[in-house]
């Protein structure tokens, strides 16, 4: 009886195990994009996505799974997701450079170039670290009776610069395109209104700039320039 | 101090008659001695002397020692200056061979004119060659730079102006040259030029004869604005010979080399490497580009940032740097075949075609591998494929890592707190220095006057001698405190004498006066009284009341100015 009791357990977790192992989207998209469903595995992808924080590898398969499918737009969305999570990635990096070089879109700011190779929060981690290391210097040399120690230019000058590079890097990320075009082609309008005139259209994957949103419209910006104002289902933006 | 010596002339063309200044520059040296003869063939030579010139830049020290002659070509024949060796602090050094135009002399009676020097009759179209326009004067002024014709041509880069001086005849003139690089871009006669320029000509006053003043502020001088123009010279421009042109011809005209470097020459799958070629030699390098870089499947060529070093004024050689990102997409020794440039030569009049070769790339899977997928399996990242190019399998595309962050996901990087945080030990310091110096301004601040001081005794014991209180010094301190503070003098030398005189000169009243008479007589007979140094409730009366009188008096005062 019990006997027949352990195996009927050891069924339910082989069951279980294999239905967690077949319910897993990662492996469930990985499996559609082999058998030449992209746009089912960026589907699965793009799901399972949307309910956690991703790293720079899912992120990147999505962006090929966009890619595969023929949505360059979304591929590069996706590409760029992976890229501020993991912006040393070599091949998010060339991926990106890519595509960027398909749309002839600038890309990022120029403070952005000289700070993305770090995260964001690694620059704040920095900025945060040299803040404690100059304090506490500081301070040591305040309770020594306000002696100046050995070094503190040093600390100081440090300090200033991982602090500049924080505020570039907020700074450059500000002012970089946070939105990419993923319809085949988007009308810009003059106004956010139906009725108003088309000044020009950006084609799928050019990266913009939202400056403010009007209801269903967003006025964009491209290449530091104002362009008009965009239907807000035409552009995928950053998450912030 | 590195040695050097070189030869320089101060004009590259000059007419037949006309001279020009021949330099043999010496590097690195103080003083040089006067050079024996130089044997130079067709030129007559004469010794101007040495000049030593010092320039100090960024500061570094530069010296140089010239000896300078004047040199008159003797025949019609262009002058070549060979190449001379000069033995500087035990060291032979040699100079390089330098080439004097000598064109047809022209007869000219005006007293300034233009002229437009070019060294050939015939160009090819997309040659680049010297065009030399030259101003001949004695005295002029405001000369504004030449207006040149150039329908048929390009100009490129333009030199400095350069000053010489020349003997025609027996007459010293001024020649101001100014050249330009140009490139022919069209078949036919054309014309280079005219060339026309602004001055102000300065002639002589006619009919005055000279006097004292002139030897002092110079002789007097009419000014006209005017307009010179220089004729141009026609050039038969035509396009190199269609016979043995080779495929990939592109229009460029020279001699060129070229060649190829790659740094580093190993790389991981998908990490970028620049690959530089060079091109160095004579002709229209400046703007050159090469031809399209051939695609292949194992990686990726994007244009990179292009430059050029001018081994002369007018940048018509030097060498031109073109550079090229390369993303290599698979592992694996990789050939990537450098562009070929096809030329023409105008000087041997053939095509020429310059290689570099290949570039030879080492490329490691390493931490490119998934990269290799990236750029291989879709093709064009981004694009519109929708299947894998290339006949692979779309998994080669995928990463098996995990779709979950390791680390934290939210973003707090770019937090307020931050800046603040950032800011917090700068605040700390600022606040720290600032309250340093607020310490040490506090500890140094001046002692408050001591007239005030003076008054704040006479109330301190007026309010003792008010309490009935207080002794003969306690009087006496309250009086000439308050006559020490309205004479702004020390209390302690204030006397009888002193203070009715004071209040004399200051008209207060008799009533005053007399009180504070009394009050010293009184105070000073108790002083050196036996018992001395006793006040009774009476003489603190009469202290109060007399010091009352002086205010009150004072009052007065003040109210009638």
């Amino acid at each position: 009886m019990k006997r027949r009791a352990g195996g009927g357990w050891l069924g339910l977790a082989l069951v279980c195990g294999l239905g967690l192992v077949a319910a897993d989207p990662y492996s469930e998209a990985q499996q559609l994009f082999a058998v030449g469903r992209p746009a089912e595995a960026a589907a699965v992808l793009g799901k399972a996505l949307g309910r956690v924080e991703a790293g720079p590898d899912a992120w990147f398969n999505l962006g090929q799974a966009y890619s595969a499918s023929g949505e360059p737009g979304k591929a590069l969305w996706a590409w760029r997701q992976g890229l501020r999570v993991a912006p040393r990635d070599g091949g998010l990096r060339a991926s990106v450079a890519q595509a960027r070089q398909r749309t002839g879109g600038l890309g990022v700011h120029p403070l952005t170039q000289w700070t993305g190779w770090a995260r964001l929060e690694e620059w704040a981690a920095g900025a945060l670290g040299g803040s404690v290391a100059l304090g506490g210097w500081l301070a040591t040399g305040w309770l020594r009776g306000g002696r100046r120690l050995r070094g503190v230019g040093w600390m100081m000058g440090a300090q200033v610069l991982v602090a500049a590079g924080w505020l570039a890097a907020v700074l450059g990320e500000r002012w970089s395109p946070d939105a990419v075009v993923v319809v085949r082609e988007a009308s810009v309008a003059m106004a956010p209104v139906p009725e108003a005139k088309a000044v020009r259209s950006l084609a799928e994957g050019v990266e913009v700039r939202a400056l403010r949103r009007h209801g269903d419209w967003v006025e964009v910006e491209v290449d530091g320039t104002r362009a008009g104002w965009l239907r807000a289902a035409q552009l995928w933006g950053d998450r912030r | 101090m590195a040695l050097g010596v070189r030869m320089e002339v101060d004009r590259d063309s000059v007419e037949v008659g006309e001279s020009f200044v021949l330099s043999l520059v010496i590097e690195g040296v103080q003083a040089a001695g006067q050079p024996g003869n130089l044997p130079i063939p067709g030129v007559r030579l004469r010794y101007l002397g040495p000049a030593t010139q010092m320039q100090s830049m960024n500061g570094q020290t530069t010296i140089q020692v010239s000896h300078r002659f004047l040199a008159t070509p003797e025949g019609t024949n262009d002058v070549v200056i060979p190449s001379f060796n000069v033995q500087v602090n035990n060291q032979v050094l040699s100079t390089q061979e330098v080439r004097v135009r000598v064109v047809p002399a022209e007869s000219h009676a005006e007293p300034v004119w233009l002229k437009v020097v070019v060294d050939r009759d015939s160009a090819f179209v997309g040659e680049t060659f010297p065009v030399e326009v030259q101003l001949y004067f004695q005295s002029v002024k405001d000369a504004t730079p030449p207006r040149l014709d150039l329908d048929g041509f390009v100009m490129g880069r333009a030199a400095e102006p350069r000053h010489a001086t020349t003997m025609r005849g027996n007459e010293q003139w001024s020649v101001v040259s100014w050249r330009f690089a140009v490139t022919a871009s069209k078949p036919g006669d054309i014309k280079v030029g005219p060339a026309e320029l602004d001055l102000t000509l300065l002639t002589a006053v006619r009919g005055r004869q000279g006097d004292l003043f002139d030897d002092f502020f110079g002789q007097p001088r009419n000014a006209r604005r005017m307009t010179v123009k220089g004729e141009g010279k026609t050039l038969k421009v035509s396009h190199p010979p269609a016979a043995g042109r080779p495929p990939g011809y592109a229009g460029v005209v020279g001699q060129f080399q070229l060649s190829a470097s790659v740094n580093p020459a190993r790389v991981n799958v998908g990490d970028p490497v620049t690959v530089r070629v060079t091109v160095q030699g004579q002709g229209g390098i400046e703007r050159m580009e090469l031809p399209a870089w051939p695609e292949t499947a194992s990686l990726r060529v994007y244009p990179g940032t292009n430059g050029f070093a001018a081994s002369d004024a007018l940048g018509l050689s030097g060498t031109r740097t073109l550079e090229y990102v390369v993303v290599p997409e698979r592992a694996g020794k990789v050939r990537l075949p450098v562009p070929s440039l096809v030329s023409f030569d105008p000087v041997a009049r053939a095509y020429r075609t310059a290689s570099a070769g290949e570039v030879v790339l080492e490329v490691l899977a390493g931490a490119g591998g998934a990269a290799e997928g990236a750029l291989s399996a879709a093709g064009t990242p981004g694009g519109v494929t929708n299947r894998p190019a290339g006949g692979e399998s779309p998994a080669t595309a995928w990463r098996s890592g995990p779709g979950v962050r390791r680390e934290g996901g939210r973003r707090w990087g770019a937090a307020p707190w931050v800046g603040g945080v950032a800011l917090a030990p700068w605040l700390a310091w600022a606040g720290v220095v600032a309250g340093r110096a607020c310490h040490r301004r506090w500890k140094s601040r001046p002692a408050p006057p001591a007239r005030e001081g003076w008054r704040r005794e006479v109330e301190e014991g007026r309010a003792t001698l008010e309490a009935g209180e207080g002794d003969l010094a306690a009087c006496g301190r309250v009086v000439r405190g308050w006559l020490g503070w309205w004479m702004d003098r020390e209390p302690g030398t204030v006397t009888a004498e002193v203070a009715l005189r004071a209040m004399a000169e200051q008209g207060v009243d008799d009533a005053a006066r007399e009180a504070v008479a009394g009050w010293f007589a009184e105070w000073e007979a108790r002083r050196y009284a036996p018992q001395g140094g006793e006040a009774d409730a009476g003489f603190r009366a009469e202290t109060l009341r007399v010091v009352g009188l002086l205010e009150a008096a004072w009052k007065r005062e003040g109210e009638a100015r």
